[in-house]
């Protein structure tokens, strides 16, 4: 209990005065109890003697006052800040020291990160030690960061957001090397070895940690974590390896792939397979799409492992625009090549000149404006270069029309005018469908203001050829086609405003830039000195740069990996843009290796502090609701008996009580307002099956036939359900039945005095002629006698069941034995009725079907027919079950002899 | 104390209850059996009763001639005895009376003056001569105009007051409406004194349902509305007992007063159905009265 004691500290120790007015407090309540409520009475003459007249004020009750001065006294020791301490070696340490990892992995689970830093601050903070932080990517020696307050420590870390890069914690060995201090710290490691550039790095750190200081605390915050660790794009496949750590309940994960104005290019969700943690993922793209790829990110992740930024190589594209001669300054709105040059980023290098001095130069696209004359010679060379790889996007003109040979391949077409908006055209006026997803064009706008005149048409188009866009009504806009290992893009309408005002328009400078990533293929040719535009944070988002870095192509080939002195980011110059990312170039040999075992770590950091705060501030609130509750029943004299007494809360309990059998009796209502089909449920669950789908046929036998509408087939538990509601139980019996306790017995008896039907089907094992299983009888027999059974009998030709419905001479099953037997005892008390119908035609066997309706068993011997009779008998039974021997009234006598003798005759 | 203005205001308000007290007793009096007095005996009224014949002694004036003539026998006719009887109804007019707890929608005071007006309506209906006391003590004949009943009737007196022996007539009906929360010493002289002039009548106690089962938290202050006294409430297991022990005295006391002088006791709880109880009543006055006859 001492212990308990020493233990307690406080963070506040001047709200403790406050403990001073508790007496104070309790001294005037005694004085000054409260004024007891003045009622008035009628006299006293009844009272006087049993009361004695008191002007005195009463007393305030003890209990409530120490109640209060509980409340009081918690409220104090809440805010003098109370906490445990769970030892007291810390006090021989002259501070805290926390060397921190601040990797990319780290933001993965910052919460958990900062909140064991925050934890360790406090345990400082309430021992009076100066806190001091290392982090373990140091990029020189420095001293470490000094803290007194643990407000001060969580400022710090929030201002130094965790690097999107791997460290090999140089600096910091070189200061564990040097250092004695750690010895005489409270030292706590908060390690991640996803933070480590390699696993020998992590080592050494690691031991030499130990070496300085073996007391010392190695957490890892790190619980689980899924990154990307290689990214392939080879021409239109991109192919990223996944890879994850931890314990996830989800084995999904979604993939998102952005383009450069952060419009979702492709999402779609994937899953680990379970006990791998790695994924390998192949997705095929068109090379256009793929080159609008800007960013990959693994949904839910949020660090720069699981984000992945494309290099941009199209910032420059070698363009050719193929002028006949000079750009002709005289009209320049109505030049073909005008709205081309004018929708041409001034960053590509623009070439405009004849095609032959086009072609000397490495061009990857070419623009063939409308109204040029091609010259043969210069046909055949730009086929050529097409060919090998080129991409042509070229116009529409009247010209066009006379050419077969569109596309520059061997194909011909037939071109041919079509006038929008004139006379015999139906159509008024035609916009551009809006552009199908994961295409090129896809994100793009259309405007609403477009008008077209003409258009080139050409007829079997749908063949081989590619289409971007289209008008409304389908006819292509703007084709494709791949010619050898290069692309003809063709316009069906002209490059100025001559048959559309689509050059005019925004969504022409729009679809221009897009086709300029046609041609693109990946080419790492950069050697010049590139500029960071953007950095990449430790959350995988773009953000400013701090300063300025550069690289160099001599950087690649040294180090791939961000550093700091390449941190990761978007670095770019006139010609391209290069994203040198985390993800994809990890180091990740410490990722899945075992780290020794003398280095324990562990995954939480255990609080050698405990807050009391919390719990003291539920105490203060159950202390404040007794106060309250008891003062409102002190107040209002309620007595709690009477409070049940009185208010509907009683109803509501009551209403509660009534509902729960509710249930129960919703079942029996629908058993007695209905009629139903049952069976006894047996140990065989085939029989079971049988017997529901026999009784079901029946059932709709019945309902076709007669007007015995049974609502449904139930199953019968004999032992636990109630079988009085059912006029006629069907009870498929086994050689193993099963000897049933005196209540059952008891049950089924008054059943059957009661009035109830049940016909006895019995299986037998092995199939003997037409003897029945005499050991399943013997079992039977012996039921029988519990049952108060004694006498079975061979059914007579006139039985009623044998003329209830249907004339009936006999009564097959799935076999027809000629044995069914039926009780004679005391049939005067059941009105001539017997209740037990013993056979073994197995019944329910002949009436079952399967899902199509088909019968499941063969009847033997009598085929179809036999069935039918079959049926018939199961329709007489339900009939006797429900109308006793009413068909047996000399009423019915004659009918029934009438159709007997047709029958004869 | 509660000051001549208050108490004035307090009796204002109970007065201004009388529309609705009026009311209230016509209602109630449709429910109660009409005829107190149908005596069914030969005697001198207004109403013929039966033909007699002459025996000697009658009085000739009362011989119907024409009737007497036709059946060769001289008939007198006889009218219906009427016996006229002299009803004394007095309530209880103190502030106890003024008491009303949560249980009962009415105080004492309104219910008693309810059941006077009722009874007086009832008796004045069946030609009986009816005086209701007023708040001075004073019987005033109500039994030929009702609207003698008026405020001056339902003003608050302080404390408990019975009327003057000397005012009431000899072999008159008597109805106390009280609480009866005081000694009953003088009550019980009053009643003797009432026995040897052969006036009979009822008690009937008034009381709050508060009154009938005591049971008031602790820390309540209680002030009689009589003597103004103050008195603690605390906490008595046997508290509830004995407060039961002393009304049953009290109870007992009353009814032992009324049996030594012929005169019937009833206790009616302001919570109560007010027409049943006076059903109940009015048909234990005709059987008494037909005893008497």
């Amino acid at each position: 209990m001492l212990n308990i004691i020493n233990t307690i500290n406080f963070g506040n120790t001047f709200a403790l005065i406050g403990l001073l007015s508790l007496p104070i407090i309790f001294f005037i309540v005694k004085l000054y109890p409260p004024t007891p409520r003045e009622k008035k009475y009628s006299s006293f003459f009844l009272l006087k003697d049993i009361l004695k007249t008191n002007n005195t004020k009463s007393k305030f009750p003890l209990w409530l006052l120490i109640l209060r001065l509980l409340l009081c006294l918690l409220i104090i020791i809440f805010f003098s800040d109370p906490y445990l301490k769970k030892t007291s070696t810390t006090e021989n340490y002259k501070n805290y020291v926390i060397i921190a990892d601040n990797g990319w992995s780290i933001t993965s689970n910052y919460q958990n990160y900062k909140n064991i830093i925050k934890d360790i601050s406090i345990e400082a903070e309430n021992h009076n030690k100066e806190l001091h932080i290392y982090f373990s990517s140091l990029e020189k020696i420095t001293k470490p960061n000094i803290f007194k307050h643990h407000n001060e420590v969580m400022e710090f870390i929030s201002r130094n957001a965790p690097l999107a890069q791997q460290t090999f914690r140089k600096n910091l060995n070189k200061i564990l090397e040097q250092n004695n201090y750690f010895k005489s710290s409270k030292v706590f490691y908060i390690f991640s070895n996803f933070d480590s550039g390699s696993l020998l790095a992590q080592n050494k750190t690691l031991s030499l940690i130990k070496e300085n200081n073996s007391l010392i605390e190695i957490i890892n915050p790190i619980k689980k974590i899924t990154f990307i660790k290689e990214v392939n794009i080879k021409k239109e496949t991109l192919e990223l390896k996944i890879q994850r750590k931890g314990y996830y309940a989800n084995n999904d994960f979604t993939l998102k792939i952005f383009g450069d104005n952060s419009d979702v290019l492709f999402e779609k969700k994937y899953t680990f397979k379970s006990n791998l943690n790695e994924y390998k993922l192949l997705e095929t793209f068109p090379l256009e799409v793929i080159n609008q790829f800007f960013k990959i990110k693994i949904l839910n992740e949020s660090h720069a492992g699981a984000t992945f930024y494309l290099d941009d190589y199209g910032k420059r594209v070698a363009i050719g625009l193929v002028a006949e001669d000079e750009i002709s300054s005289e009209k320049p709105l109505l030049s073909p090549i005008y709205y081309i040059k004018k929708s041409l980023d001034q960053n590509h290098s623009i070439h405009i000149a004849s095609i032959k001095k086009i072609l000397e130069e490495k061009k990857s696209i070419i623009f063939l404006p409308s109204n040029n004359k091609v010259s043969k010679t210069d046909k055949k060379r730009l086929k050529n270069w097409v060919n090998k790889g080129g991409v042509l996007v070229r116009f529409s003109d009247k010209n066009i029309i006379n050419q077969k040979n569109l596309y520059l391949d061997e194909k011909n077409y037939f071109p041919s005018l079509r006038r929008i908006a004139k006379d015999f055209s139906i159509q008024e006026k035609l916009s551009i469908t809006p552009f199908k997803k994961n295409k090129l064009l896809s994100s793009l706008e259309i405007p609403n203001d477009l008008v077209f005149e003409k258009q080139l048409i050409i007829d079997n188009h749908k063949s081989d050829i590619v289409v971007l866009a289209s008008l409304e009504d389908q006819s292509p806009l703007i084709t494709m086609k791949y010619v050898g290992s290069g692309k003809v893009i063709l316009f069906h309408v002209t490059s100025n405003n001559e048959w559309s005002n689509l050059p005019l328009s925004s969504l022409f400078k729009d679809i221009i830039s897009k086709l300029l990533l046609v041609p693109l293929e990946q080419k790492i040719e950069y050697s010049e000195e590139m500029s960071m535009k953007f950095r990449i944070n430790s959350y995988g988002e773009l953000a400013s740069p701090i300063k300025t870095y550069y690289y160099k192509n001599s950087d690649f080939l040294k180090e791939n990996y961000p550093s700091f002195r390449n941190p990761a980011g978007i670095y770019e110059n006139e010609n391209l843009s290069i994203a040198l990312n985390l993800s994809g170039n990890f180091n990740t040999e410490s990722f899945f290796s075992n780290i020794d075992e003398k280095f324990l770590i562990k995954s939480n950091y255990e609080k050698s502090v405990f807050q009391l705060k919390n719990y003291i501030l539920v105490l203060i609130f159950i202390t404040f609701f007794l106060d309250m509750l008891i003062n409102i029943l002190l107040k209002n004299n309620v007595l709690l008996i009477k409070f049940f007494k009185n208010i509907r809360i009683s109803t509501f309990l009551l209403v509660f009580l009534i509902i729960l059998p509710i249930h129960r009796k919703i079942d029996a209502s629908e058993n007695y307002n209905n009629l139903f089909l049952a069976y006894v449920k047996t140990d065989n669950k085939l029989f079971n099956q049988i017997a529901f789908s026999g009784l079901n046929n029946l059932k709709s036998y019945l309902i076709k036939r007669t007007s015995i509408s049974p609502k449904g087939v139930k199953e019968i538990d004999i032992i636990n359900d109630k079988i009085l509601y059912f006029p006629l139980i069907y009870w498929k019996v086994a050689d193993n039945i099963n000897n049933l306790e005196e209540k059952t017995v008891k049950k089924i008896r008054n059943y059957l005095n009661t009035g109830g039907i049940i016909l006895f089907d019995i299986i037998e094992s092995s199939r003997s002629g037409s003897r029945t299983n005499e050991y399943a009888l013997e079992k039977i027999k012996a039921l029988f006698s519990d049952l108060g059974i004694e006498k079975l009998e061979q059914i007579s030709k006139d039985h009623t069941i044998a003329r209830s419905y249907y004339l009936l001479k006999n009564f097959p099953g799935r076999f027809d034995n000629r044995n069914l037997l039926i009780d004679t005892d005391n049939l005067d008390s059941k009105d001539g009725v017997s209740s037990v119908i013993v056979g073994s035609n197995d019944w329910t066997g002949a009436w079952a079907v399967d899902n199509n309706n088909y019968p499941l068993y063969q009847v033997v011997p009598g085929g179809d027919r036999q069935r039918e009779i079959s049926f018939r008998f199961g329709i007489n039974l339900m009939m006797y079950a429900l109308t006793g021997n009413y068909k047996s009234d000399q009423v019915h006598n004659k009918s029934i002899l009438e159709r007997l003798k047709k029958n004869n005759n | 104390m509660i000051s001549l203005q208050g108490l004035i205001k307090s009796s204002e308000e109970t007065a201004d209850l009388l529309p609705s007290l009026l009311s209230d007793s016509s209602l109630l009096l449709k429910n109660i059996l009409v005829g107190l007095h149908s005596t069914r005996f030969a005697g001198k009224g207004e109403n013929f009763w039966q033909f007699k014949e002459y025996s000697q002694g009658d009085s000739i004036s009362q011989i119907d001639w024409r009737k007497s003539a036709s059946s060769k026998k001289i008939l007198l006719k006889q009218n219906e005895k009427e016996l006229s009887k002299t009803i004394y109804l007095f309530f209880d007019k103190s502030f106890s009376m003024n008491y009303k707890s949560n249980l009962a929608k009415h105080n004492k005071y309104f219910i008693s003056a309810l059941l006077t007006l009722t009874l007086c309506k009832l008796f004045s209906n069946s030609k009986e001569e009816v005086f209701v006391f007023n708040s001075e003590n004073k019987p005033i004949n109500c039994s030929t105009n009702i609207s003698n009943f008026n405020k001056y009737f339902l003003l608050n007196k302080k404390n408990h007051s019975l009327p003057d022996l000397n005012l009431f007539k000899d072999k008159s009906l008597c109805f106390f409406f009280s609480d009866f929360l005081y000694e009953s010493n003088e009550l019980n002289n009053l009643i003797i004194k009432f026995k040897n002039r052969g006036i009979l009548g009822y008690l009937i106690q008034i009381l709050d349902p508060m009154e009938v089962n005591f049971k008031l938290s602790s820390n309540t202050l209680l002030r009689d509305l009589e003597t103004n006294e103050i008195m603690m409430l605390d906490s008595d297991e046997d508290f509830s007992n004995k407060y039961n022990k002393k009304l049953k005295n009290l109870e007992n006391n009353l009814k032992k007063i009324c049996s030594m002088s012929g005169w019937k006791y009833y206790r009616f709880c302001t919570d109560q159905d007010i027409s049943a109880f006076l059903i109940n009543l009015s048909k234990t006055i005709i059987l008494n009265n037909q005893e008497l006859a």
